[in-house]
């Protein structure tokens, strides 16, 4: 009997092992925030219709991306998000006729702010999703990871416990 | 006094020596009054009922200090030191000075659950600026925010004797980018102003000065690791003096830096005392001589807890042509405060201490109303664009402009 359980113990081993190896590769935290009418819609269209994107976003819903105040963004990094990602409805089609308008102006500034602090400022992008575009939305995901990845981790230190919510969740 | 400290304060302080030393100031400075209620006619928030510096004081004496924080929001005082002014017991270095002793509370008192409440509820802008410091404190992280500089012909240099300090001057330019004017013009003014001296200031992307983090926080920490960052990085560049443009940058190379900075050995002057030192203005032509009425409004910063820097910015306005400087009713010691410091506390009550004060203003009948503080340049700017159902106060904007010193010479002369 003994010998199946040293087998046992060893399997565990190996698989740890992997499992070591898988996280220490770079596994970034990006943050989304997604307006209600279109891109989150959007979002949810590419669930439904299965397209595949990285599982390292977290998406917030806001009723309009001008919701998203300027120190969210910097609260993120400031936690030691990697990435940030605002999706808006294209222009013009805002559910409230000019919000995404007000967050462009916004955020062309927040962008020279973050560049200012010394982050890559490309950390911190801005995007339209419309409602029937389950596809880019995947595919921009997929880009912006990329992308993060190629940066690397951000230079602030992280707050344990932000991405662990889920876990802790079904932990009780 | 340990068990006081223990007693009293839950959550407690990272360094204990701090908090025991910094409890010593704080009674050692309370024990000076003598109840004479001074401070409390002239503090501009015992008008408005919201703070009493005298039964503060009286609390610290007589009783807890637990019952300090509870009763006094101390986060409310604007340390605009007005009442240093009055209080018979206010001395150069000894007796009781009440921004101090704010501040010596405060950097105690943060880590207290009931005052991160408070702290949050004072905070302006969501907390913009705070945000930023403590993102900029990450060693890795390095400032970039230079690039303005490209756009002009300007030349800075590396290394060199002389270094111009500019501060977060181009961060709040991308916050306030809604208030009408470019705050980099003020770099940009002094700059162009010093090359045409033949001086080459030092330029580098120094980190915040760490004023607001200090005095609006009581983050004694951060404050330290900025003064130390930045006074090694001059150091490495060879730097013997540093020339600020701003007040509150101002107060703090001056005053609170070689408090906390071992060795600190740099001349720091203001751009208009450095301007006068140099005769700069003197040898340049301004293109027209125009009559232009301006008046000046002093800055607690670079007034009354500055070394009382009152006379050199009114003889820089004195040397341009064609400008009158008309005082106002309430100047230098006695100026009132513009009623926001350190990014805290802009609420309903300091918005009256704006009225008065830009009221006084337009009393004079000036065209120009002329500031040294970046955070003044923000707040009147702010009040007098505000939308209004006043029809007075709409028309505020047309009777008087809120400028900056700098950027005032730099317009009359075509830099900028
Ligand atoms: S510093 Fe200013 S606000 Fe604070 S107690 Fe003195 S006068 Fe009042
Ligand atoms: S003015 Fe000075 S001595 Fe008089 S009550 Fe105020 S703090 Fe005390
Ligand atoms: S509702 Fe989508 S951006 Fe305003």
């Amino acid at each position: 009997m003994q010998w199946i359980m040293k087998l046992f113990n060893l399997g565990g081993l190996i698989l740890l092992k992997i499992k070591k190896k898988v996280k220490s590769e770079f596994e970034p935290n990006i943050l989304v925030f997604c307006c209600n009418w279109c891109s989150y819609a959007g979002a949810d269209l590419a669930g439904v219709s299965r397209f595949q994107y990285p599982p390292n976003i977290r998406i917030i819903r806001v009723m309009c991306s001008s919701r998203v105040d300027p120190t969210f963004v910097l609260r993120a990094f400031n936690n030691g998000i990697d990435g940030v990602l605002i999706i808006g409805c294209h222009m013009g089609d805002c559910h409230y006729m000019k919000g995404f308008e007000y967050t462009q102006v916004r955020m062309v500034h927040l962008k020279n702010l973050i560049r200012y602090i010394g982050i890559e400022a490309d950390r911190f992008q801005l995007h339209s999703i419309s409602a029937s575009e389950g596809k880019q939305f995947s595919e921009l995901i997929k880009d912006f990871t990329k992308k993060i990845i190629e940066f690397g981790e951000l230079k602030i230190p992280k707050k344990s416990g932000i991405f662990e919510l889920e876990y802790n969740c079904t932990k009780k | 006094m340990a068990s006081y400290i223990n007693n009293e304060i839950k959550g407690g302080n990272s360094s204990f020596k701090i908090l025991e030393q910094n409890i010593k100031n704080i009674i050692s400075m309370a024990n000076y009054c003598f109840a004479c209620n001074r401070c409390v006619n002239v503090c501009p928030l015992s008008h408005l009922d919201i703070f009493f510096p005298r039964m503060l004081v009286g609390d610290l004496i007589y009783s807890s200090f637990g019952e300090v924080l509870t009763n006094h929001n101390i986060w409310n005082c604007l340390t605009c030191g007005q009442c240093t002014i009055y209080c018979p017991m206010t001395q150069e270095n000894d007796g009781i000075r009440i921004p101090e002793l704010i501040l010596e509370l405060r950097k105690i008192s943060r880590n207290n659950e009931i005052q991160i409440d408070r702290i949050t509820r004072c905070e302006t802008h969501n907390e913009i600026f705070p945000l930023i410091s403590k993102m900029m404190a990450n060693e890795a992280i390095i400032p970039n925010k230079l690039e303005f500089l490209d756009e002009k012909a300007l030349k800075t240099a590396e290394s060199g004797e002389i270094a111009y300090f500019i501060g977060c001057l181009p961060l709040m330019e991308e916050i306030f980018y809604n208030l009408g004017f470019n705050y980099n013009n003020i770099p940009i003014t002094i700059i162009s102003l010093l090359n045409e001296a033949n001086i080459v200031p030092v330029v580098l992307n120094e980190k915040c000065c760490g004023h607001d983090i200090l005095w609006g926080k009581g983050n004694i920490e951060t404050f330290k690791k900025f003064a130390e960052y930045n006074t090694q990085l001059y150091k490495d560049a060879g730097v013997k003096t540093v020339i600020v443009g701003c007040a509150e940058g101002y107060r703090t190379w001056k005053y609170d830096y070689p408090k906390i900075v071992d060795d600190f050995d740099f001349k720091v002057f203001h751009f208009s005392e450095f301007f006068l030192k140099e005769k700069i203005l003197e040898h340049v032509k301004f293109p027209y001589n125009s009559k232009i009425k301006v008046t000046y409004h002093d800055s607690c910063r670079m007034g009354r807890l500055g070394g009382k820097l009152y006379n050199s910015p009114r003889e820089l306005i004195k040397q341009i042509p064609g400008v009158e400087l008309i005082e106002m009713e309430n100047i230098k010691d006695d100026a009132n405060c513009c009623g926001v410091s350190t990014f805290t506390n802009c609420n309903e009550f300091t918005h009256f201490l704006r009225q008065n004060r830009i009221n006084e203003a337009v009393n004079t009948g000036a065209d120009y109303l002329i500031v040294t503080c970046p955070k003044c340049l923000t707040h009147f700017n702010c009040y007098i664009n505000e939308p209004s159902l006043n029809k007075e106060h709409n028309e505020l904007r047309n009777k008087i402009k809120v400028v900056d010193l700098a950027s005032f010479i730099g317009k009359l002369l075509m830099l900028v």
